[in-house]
């Protein structure tokens, strides 16, 4: 499994061993917090790799608008004449809460749980989480012949014969 | 773009970029409704109280396989107005290919022409650039009264040639041909 990103323009992958890694470390941070859902996601928009209970959920919504969250607050962090974005968002709801960690400038860690569980046991979690992650993303690489590979040129013909078929109003 | 080699998918990022009220939302919205349920996700509008895009609109297309392979692509606009600015450079970071929504009312000639260089300046602060980027152009609202003839819009906007489309959104006019076309244009280039 390759995990493909731009960055600073140029195309880098997340290595498979560094994806399963990032996986465990997630496995890890819910097994220890009680945590509903872990998700590591990128600030495009991307959700890259979750653990717990998503199946109800719709991740593609929920990792948007975390990016637009992110968004949002880095400007509101500029605004009040702070140079860097805040390094966490938290929203604390009746039941559940969310919390939200910066992974580095390209990447962030969304945690949703229950109210019984304690905010800072998952403060000290996710921040252990994103520590470990942080070594993994140091270590991207530029690569492109993966996805040259996924996109061969029977791939993009077959793709764009089923896009004329269902993009069409029904 | 994102290759998910686990899941076997493909995830493309299209951006709807233009001036406010130039019919973004109505494209997507469009789109959203018409499309089989089974190909979309559930399209997030974040409206401000004025009915005005805040931050974004959103859904998800996600095609069946093939070869095994799931491609899927997100579908973004932009908050027009111009003091959305970071939130349209937000959205638009990790854009693959982007449609333009020209507003073809002929006062808002000028609005049309800033947010495309609002666009380029955008881009380029990404290392891109319209003259080497997959966009196309939308004319919209071709059925009201007061509007520029194609020609002069193309002669103003679309200096680089790129495929464009003459668009009534609301009815659904050049809806489905403006994402097919913006999408063969994406697979074109990769």
């Amino acid at each position: 499994m390759e995990m493909q990103q731009r960055k600073n323009g140029k195309r880098v992958v997340l290595s498979q061993t560094a994806y399963h890694q990032i996986a465990r470390i997630l496995e890890e941070l819910l097994g220890r917090s009680q945590a509903r859902l872990a998700l590591f996601a990128d600030m495009s928009g991307y959700p890259v790799v979750h653990r717990g209970e998503a199946d109800t959920l719709d991740l593609a919504a929920l990792t948007a608008l975390a990016a637009g969250d992110f968004a949002a607050t880095a400007e509101i962090s500029r605004l009040i004449g702070q140079e860097s974005r805040f390094k966490f968002l938290y929203h604390e709801g009746a039941q559940r809460s969310l919390y939200l960690c910066a992974v580095g400038a390209d990447y962030f860690l969304m945690v949703v749980f229950d109210n019984s569980v304690a905010l800072g046991i998952i403060r000290v979690l996710a921040h252990y989480a994103v520590e470990k992650i942080s070594r993994f993303i140091q270590s991207l690489k530029q690569e492109s012949e993966q996805t040259h590979q996924f996109l061969d040129f029977e791939f993009r013909d077959l793709l764009a014969r089923q896009l004329d078929r269902s993009l069409r109003p029904r | 773009m994102h290759v998910n080699w686990l899941r076997q998918e493909i995830v493309f990022k299209i951006v709807y970029y233009g001036p406010g009220l130039g019919g973004k939302t109505t494209n997507l919205e469009y789109l959203h409704a018409h499309l089989e349920p089974a190909l979309r996700s559930r399209l997030v509008v974040l409206k401000s109280p004025e009915e005005r895009t805040l931050y974004f609109d959103f859904f998800e297309l996600a095609l069946g396989a093939i070869k095994g392979k799931k491609p899927r692509f997100h579908l973004y606009t932009i908050p027009g107005q111009l003091y959305y600015a970071p939130s349209r450079k937000i959205v638009l970071r990790g854009a693959d290919a982007v449609v333009f929504v020209a507003d073809s009312q002929s006062a808002r000639r000028q609005d049309n022409l800033d947010t495309l260089m609002d666009l380029e300046m955008k881009l380029i602060q990404q290392d891109k650039t319209l003259a080497h980027f997959p966009w196309v152009l939308q004319y919209n609202k071709r059925d009201l009264a007061d509007i520029e003839p194609v020609a002069t819009m193309e002669a103003t906007l679309n200096f680089l040639g790129v495929p464009h489309y003459e668009a009534v959104a609301v009815q659904g006019i050049a809806v489905f041909e403006t994402l097919r076309g913006v999408i063969q244009l994406l697979l074109q280039r990769l």
